[in-house]
């Protein structure tokens, strides 16, 4: 029996000592008996751990033996330990939501060791809100959602390929889309792998043809993803197949077109060191191994027709149009991998230039066998083998002018590529230059020694420029001789660029069509850096390999297998469970049905929301994040959230205000960084001054300008709104929506008579911590520069214009 | 100076302790080409290591032409040539430039010019039927290097 939350609230209040972590600041004793007595309290205790068994039966016999419908536990952040206390509440017949927390440690005992007295002042007032908006909840069901039992993998890299595999052996359909008109990769085009100098193809190739006899697998390839419709479980995919000119059902991959094809073009897949056909198959090994027409460069001259036909198949077909595909799947595993930074931006290296200095993807596949020199090493000016190479890494890695992350698996492929060279020209003269040689990884460091072994020279130092001698094309290198300290010119006759790998150049379209975030970088953004690294910030979808960052083959194939792992969890049930905290629209206060608004239809970030003409506007549950953008932004205050009710919020601030409100400060924090960032405050034990009260949405989007007001209103001394850092946004753009919202206050508060200052508006990430308190610390200095005095006054002289502004939606 | 300089610790914290040594500054330094001894890496490694005394007192930092190349092809921005331009005013507020720089700065302030003509040289001009140096400019000059502060150091350093 799940009780309702009809009758008269009975709260029981709970506050954790968590050892000494908030007893040996906070006064527990007293917190507990300011808390009894509040309005609807009908117990208060104070306990040694809250979380261990002892204190989460204390909670369930109380609910039995003094009938509590609402819950609340003051004790660590919500973001630790909210999930089991709403199991708490929940095995004891309470409705999970009708639970709340305090944070009474990491956002006070541990920030303010030294000021007991008020941090236990503190505490009262953060159970008072507590109790104020627990006063307010109302009990919530989870809502469920069925599951389309398929999956679209977007990308056929190694990634792509294992978590294809790995979910079509589960038994799931997949649909495998690839851009390019072969799946494989960067792998297929690598000679060697590190660090074993397996052929890469030859374990590679097998995993292709696996995947291409799977019954389980589509493969879509040289098709894109055009647009992503729906939520989880529930995706409608529409994916473009270019045409590629052959009717891939007829083609059987003879390869008689292109005997006869006259045209020849620079090899894609040989990074245009070798030349195919205008009808082609990128490489041998190819899956599908179907031709496709380059018509950039065909003249049309329709040979290959005739000779198609000679073999008894009429598979070209040049009136082929580019086609769409709409799919039906769960989940959404990204796998669109990266490309390689063009270093001809580093012009100081020479790179398009000086005809001999190449890309490593260049000599790799010189080095391959199959390759366009048939695995020979040849400079370019005089085509014969160099007697000597240097490698140079991080070009375009670790670089504030170009690129500043480490590209990850540079130092280990010039370490293969040096090998792979001693180990055919033992008298070679070989040079890496690197800054910091990276190695971590299980038998990484041992690969290292082995080239040192072979006699490959290692320079540390990142050289600043390459000459060419014009004469012999030979390359002179300036860096530091790192054993005298001197700048020299170290002679080369072919220099080997290491360029970083960067996001691939339709990352930014497809983050759009699926609403993903990207870090600073461009690479997708997890949905957390540590616990949550496949997921991504919409749930169902995932990202597998160097799409999120740049990773080797191992890692990339670590990562398929859990993304594909990932996407299991959700289609092995029928259906899925959805946070109940989003947003639904009151039909009746809806203007949309009176005057074309849909105000809140542009504002979402999902598009979960529709508003026809003449109808009330409607919340698409399964694809709310619940953000409360909408709720804030909503001009007749038609849309609520649940949990983050209006009536909720103004019930802390009010709560918060209610003794000494011109010296304290009203500070708004989202869940995912700038109350992370506070969570983060406490965990490290900054100090910092105790006149904040938090209240945590969980976007900054959800604060309306009426709660800023209102919290003037009441005579709060400061008010912050703050959230995530533009473009990391755990809502793609809520923090956008609230700058929008808030900013006019700075022109608005001065005409009521309120210092502007007294309104900060700030975006800092959850890792932020040292700027959160430093924030504190300014706000509180402008509390102590205006003094108790002049706030009051200011709130005074506001209030007859707040009064009529704010109406009924105040306290 | 016994302390460092607050206006160094600032400068250590907010540039030079992202330098990962990497040495691009060293392989594009004219002067480290000329100079065997010069070697611009090193002046932040030991900033980096506490010898900011050796770095202040010491001739290298008066070696670099401020040719800006190492700013150019710094990966991580540390912008070596203007540290070395806030270097030479520490050392010169600090009383440890070298004298020859303050000498030729005096010598600016008094005639303008920063190198002096030898006697020997006026003589032949004359032979040559040639005009007298003039000083040039000391008024400009002089205002220069009361706005920059360089005038209080020269005169502490006469007193």
């Amino acid at each position: 029996m799940v009780k309702m939350a009809s009758e008269e609230p009975r709260i029981g209040v709970y506050i954790c000592h968590c050892g000494l972590n908030i007893a040996a600041t906070v006064d527990c004793k007293r917190v507990a008996e300011e808390a009894a007595k509040l309005p609807n309290v009908a117990v208060a205790k104070d306990n040694r751990y809250t979380c261990a068994d002892p204190g989460q039966e204390l909670i369930k016999s109380d609910i039995k033996e003094h009938n509590l419908n609402r819950v609340v536990v003051a004790s660590c952040s919500p973001r630790m330990h909210e999930t089991t206390f709403r199991r708490c509440v929940e095995s004891a017949g309470l409705n999970p939501f009708l639970f709340e927390m305090a944070n009474i440690r990491e956002l006070c005992s541990w920030c303010h060791p030294h000021q007991p007295e008020a941090a236990t002042e503190k505490a009262v007032d953060l159970v008072k809100m507590a109790v104020a908006k627990a006063r307010n909840l109302k009990p919530l069901e989870v809502i469920k959602v069925p599951v389309t039992p398929s999956a679209l993998v977007i990308g056929g890299g190694v990634a792509g390929i294992h978590s294809a595999l790995d979910l079509a052996d589960m038994g799931f359909k997949v649909y495998l889309v690839e851009r390019n008109p072969s799946i494989g990769g960067v792998m297929a085009q690598l000679d060697k792998t590190f660090p074993t100098l397996d052929c890469s193809i030859c374990i590679l190739g097998p995993k292709m043809v696996d995947v291409a006899q799977h019954p389980n697998i589509e493969i879509l390839s040289y098709s894109e993803v055009k647009r992503v419709e729906g939520y989880i479980g529930n995706f409608t995919v529409t994916v473009a197949k270019k045409p590629r000119y052959v009717v891939e059902d007829k083609c059987n991959g003879c390869g008689e077109c292109v005997e006869v094809c006259p045209v020849e073009a620079p090899n894609e897949f040989d990074e245009g060191l070798g030349l195919r056909k205008a009808i082609y198959v990128p490489f041998p090994q190819a899956i599908p191994l179907k031709y496709t027409i380059d018509r950039e460069s065909c003249i049309d001259c329709r040979r290959c027709i005739e000779a198609c036909e000679e073999q008894g198949r009429d598979a070209i077909d040049f009136d082929m149009k580019e086609e769409e595909v709409q799919l039906e799947v769960g989940t959404i595993v990204v796998a669109s991998g990266y490309d390689l930074y063009d270093p001809i931006n580093v012009k100081a290296y020479g790179y398009g230039v000086y005809d001999n200095v190449f890309t490593a993807i260049e000599l790799e596949r010189m080095v391959n066998a199959a390759g366009p020199t048939g695995g020979h090493v040849l400079r370019f000016t005089d085509r014969r083998e160099p007697e000597s190479v240097a490698f140079i890494t991080c070009v375009g890695s670790r670089d504030e002018k170009t690129n500043i992350w480490c590209s990850g698996f540079c130092c280990m492929y010039t370490l293969k590529n040096a090998i792979l060279l001693r180990e055919h020209h033992p008298d070679m003269r070989i040079y890496i230059t690197f800054m910091d040689m990276r190695a971590p990884f299980k038998g990484y460091e041992e690969f290292y020694r082995r080239a040192r072994e072979q006699g490959i020279i290692f320079l540390r130092g990142r050289p600043t420029e390459i000459y060419e001698e014009p004469k012999t094309g030979n390359l002179l290198i300036s860096m530091e001789n790192p054993s005298t300290g001197t700048p020299m010119d170290l002679k080369v006759e072919m220099v080997v660029l290491a360029n970083a790998a960067v996001p691939s150049a339709g990352a930014e379209d497809l983050a759009r069509v699926l609403t993903i975030t990207r870090n600073k970088s461009g690479f997708f953004m997890e949905a957390h850096p540590k616990l949550r690294p496949i997921d991504s910030a919409t749930d169902g979808v995932f990202f597998s390999g160097s799409s999120q960052g740049p990773k080797d083959i191992p890692y990339s194939v670590a990562q398929g297998s859990a993304a594909a792992s990932r996407a299991a969890r959700i289609m092995t049930k029928d259906e899925w469970e959805i946070e109940p905290i989003v947003a639904f629209v009151d039909a009746e206060r809806c203007r949309n049905t009176r005057v074309k608004c849909g105000i809140c239809v542009s504002k979402c970030p999902y598009g979960a929301i529709t508003a026809e003409e003449g109808e009330p506007a409607f919340v698409n549950t399964a694809k709310c994040h619940g953000c409360g953008t909408c709720v804030a932004d909503c001009p007749a205050n038609a849309i609520s959230q649940n949990n983050f009710t209006d009536v909720q919020i103004l019930a802390q601030i009010d709560a918060a205000l209610e003794e000494k409100p011109e010296e304290k400060i009203i500070g708004f924090l989202c869940n995912w960084c700038s109350y992370g960032a506070a969570d983060l405050a406490g965990i490290s034990r900054f100090k910092y001054p105790p006149e904040i009260r938090v209240i945590r949405v969980m976007c900054a989007g959800r604060v309306d300008r009426d709660f800023v007001l209102e919290a003037f209103r009441k005579g709060a001394g400061m008010v912050m709104v703050s959230g995530c850092r533009f473009g990391d946004c755990h809502y793609i753009s809520g923090n956008e929506n609230a700058e929008k919202r808030i900013k006019p206050l700075f022109n608005m508060l001065p005409r009521f008579g309120i210092s502007p200052e007294r309104l900060r508006l700030e975006w800092f990430s959850a890792a932020e911590a040292g700027f959160y308190v430093n924030l504190v610390k300014e706000m509180k200095e402008t509390l102590d520069k205006l003094g108790v005095e002049r706030i009051r006054e200011e709130n005074e002289k506001a209030r007859p214009f707040l009064d009529r502004m704010l109406g009924d939606t105040g306290g | 100076m016994k302390e460092m300089p607050e206006e160094l610790d600032e400068l250590i914290q907010e540039k030079v302790l992202f330098c990962y040594q990497c040495g691009a500054c060293v392989g594009s330094c004219p002067t480290a080409r000329a100079v065997p001894e010069y070697n611009p890496r090193r002046i932040i490694e030991k900033l980096v290591m506490g010898g900011w005394k050796d770095v202040l007192s010491g001739s290298s930092i008066w070696l670099c032409t401020l040719c800006h190349t190492c700013l150019e092809v710094c990966p991580q921005g540390v912008g070596l040539s203007r540290i070395i331009i806030e270097l030479r005013n520490l050392a010169a507020r600090n009383g440890v430039a070298p004298s020859e720089f303050l000498r030729s700065a005096r010598q600016m302030a008094s005639t303008g010019w920063t190198a002096t003509v030898s006697s020997s040289v006026l003589r032949r001009r004359k032979q040559l039927g040639l005009p007298d140096v003039e000083t040039t400019g000391v008024e400009e000059v002089r205002k220069t290097l009361e706005l920059t502060g360089l005038a209080d150091i020269l005169e502490d350093k006469e007193g």
